[in-house]
């Protein structure tokens, strides 16, 4: 079986808002909302302001086992079902495909009987189970930085091989604690010596120095063309093609040659009309990533329209970046609008359509990819409805 | 010092409820919907606030009907055996316990303050 996927809710929490106009009047914005670090003020930080999960999803007893990254995965996924208008009768044999992060602050506690919950990443899967009711097929993904959008690929091929009529998928994560901080401090990825927060983050710069941390959650409900249809319910976009590769050398840095993320993108390309392509980059602003991408992105797709990096306006959301980053995107593709690469000013390449400025613009397709920690690359193909 | 302020607020922290909700004889299981691992994390929160050493069968009730099971087997007196299994409860209280048995777990908030009574490091049995 090779069904039609398409999405039909969108659910996210993020430094921009959690609505989509919230969302988009950020997004028309200069700079996104980064500050300094409370953990560590040379650390640029863009946090996601009064999140309170109770107001999503009322009285939740399991939060205590929840990382706040979990917590914003939650919120984003009752947002989600809200936003698809799914009842508990098209949920129950839904899958549940999410990206999560690692809790970092996870450790043996004289007063919380089950911290081990704390440690397992799939305590968010079960709570989500619970809590909306979906039984059906699953994974909990933990590939670093490619980890929701793996997981939405995942979510795709289940729906597309006829395991399940709905899905949801996304992720969550929050990195802003201060361990999480000095952990990324330590390994050398973050952006140093900015003057103002906002001007961290600088993918595809010339000036750029690595990342700004974010937080968030975004998640979507798929189903497939025909499920939708009979529903009657409206649709967002169809996800067209999934990838994943490994590089199989660096732990942290992605290869130089770029060999198996090529691959991945080129495998998410057919479907996607090559000439109305808008690029979702992981654009980082570290030194490699962005070079390797650009490098990857000349080769494959040349004829794109615009290359965005919504790392400059909402950080870096880790396991959840991927799933944040479309969720914006289509947001964008909405609206017929795409706000430039905050700070970027001496672009680091000429061949490319690195969005310099904000640009009226419906693409046809969306590439997102996603490429970290390990080497893991996972892309993905999306086109907007219209 | 009274232990119930303490133990209210692990129950509505655990439980994620509202303070207001629950009073010396509200129960445990069968109004707050306490289940067994909340169970769990509520005897590691009184023995970690409350200093106390926990024996969570002693504390939940948790064997009030093997005790009595038991007890009709030896030819006992029910009120008599769970006098002996959990003597730090108030006859009136075990009496109510028998009575109440058929609607559903008896275990009220009242019964884990008697337990912080006796078995608290100060040795106050209140």
């Amino acid at each position: 079986m090779n069904r039609r996927v398409v999405i039909t809710g969108s659910g996210f929490v993020l430094p921009v808002g959690e609505n989509r106009d919230q969302a988009f009047a950020a997004l028309r914005e200069p700079y996104g909302p980064f500050v300094r670090s409370e953990a560590d003020r040379r650390v640029a930080v863009c946090p996601v302001r009064d999140f309170d999960l109770k107001a999503h999803v009322g009285r939740c007893k399991n939060a205590r086992y929840l990382t706040r990254g979990q917590q914003l995965c939650l919120a984003a996924a009752a947002k989600a079902v809200n936003d698809a208008g799914l009842a508990p009768r098209h949920l129950d044999q839904a899958g549940l495909f999410l990206g999560l992060g690692p809790n970092l602050e996870a450790r043996p506690r004289d007063d919380k009987a089950l911290w081990l919950l704390d440690c397992l990443p799939n305590t968010l899967t079960a709570v989500m189970a619970e809590m909306l009711g979906v039984h059906g097929e699953n994974l909990t993904i933990l590939t670093a930085c490619a980890a929701s959008t793996q997981a939405l690929g995942q979510a795709f091929r289940a729906v597309a091989a006829g395991l399940a009529d709905v899905a949801l998928a996304g992720g969550g994560d929050s990195r802003l604690s201060p361990e999480a901080v000095r952990a990324y401090k330590e390994a050398g990825v973050l952006a140093a010596s900015f003057e103002r927060p906002e001007l961290a983050c600088r993918p595809f710069d010339q000036s750029r120095s690595g990342f700004a941390i974010g937080e968030g959650g975004a998640v979507f409900a798929l189903e497939s063309l025909e499920h939708a249809r009979t529903r009657g319910t409206k649709i967002l976009a169809e996800i067209v093609s999934a990838s994943s590769s490994l590089d199989g050398r660096s732990l942290t840095g992605p290869d130089p040659e770029g060999a198996a993320g090529c691959a991945a993108v080129r495998r998410c390309l057919p479907g996607l009309d090559d000439q109305g392509i808008c690029v979702l980059a992981h654009g980082t602003g570290t030194i490699l990533n962005d070079q390797v991408e650009g490098d990857i992105l000349a080769r494959t797709v040349p004829k794109a329209l615009a290359v965005t990096a919504f790392k400059s306006r909402i950080g870096h959301l880790a396991a959840a970046c991927g799933c944040a980053e479309l969720a914006l995107g289509l947001v964008c593709a909405e609206k017929g609008f795409f706000p430039a690469i905050a700070g970027l000013e001496n672009a680091c390449r000429d061949d490319l359509p690195l969005l310099r400025d904000p640009m009226q613009l419906r693409p046809r397709g969306l590439l997102v990819q996603s490429f970290g920690f390990g080497g893991q690359n996972a892309c993905l193909g999306v086109k907007p409805w219209i | 010092m009274n232990p119930f302020s303490t133990i209210r607020s692990i129950l509505a922290e655990i439980l994620d409820l509202d303070p207001a909700r629950i009073t010396p004889e509200t129960y445990v299981i069968r109004t707050l919907k306490a289940e067994s691992i909340d169970l769990l994390e509520i005897g590691v929160a009184m023995q970690h606030r409350l200093g106390i050493s926990v024996n969570d069968d002693l504390l939940f009730l948790k064997n009030v009907r093997t005790v009595l099971i038991r007890a009709e087997h030896d030819g006992k007196a029910p009120l008599e055996a769970l006098k002996s299994q959990y003597p730090y409860l108030p006859e009136q209280r075990l009496r109510e316990i028998l009575d109440d048995l058929p609607a559903g777990p008896a275990l009220r908030v009242e019964d884990l303050v008697a337990y912080a009574q006796a078995f608290g490091q100060d040795g106050n049995r209140g």
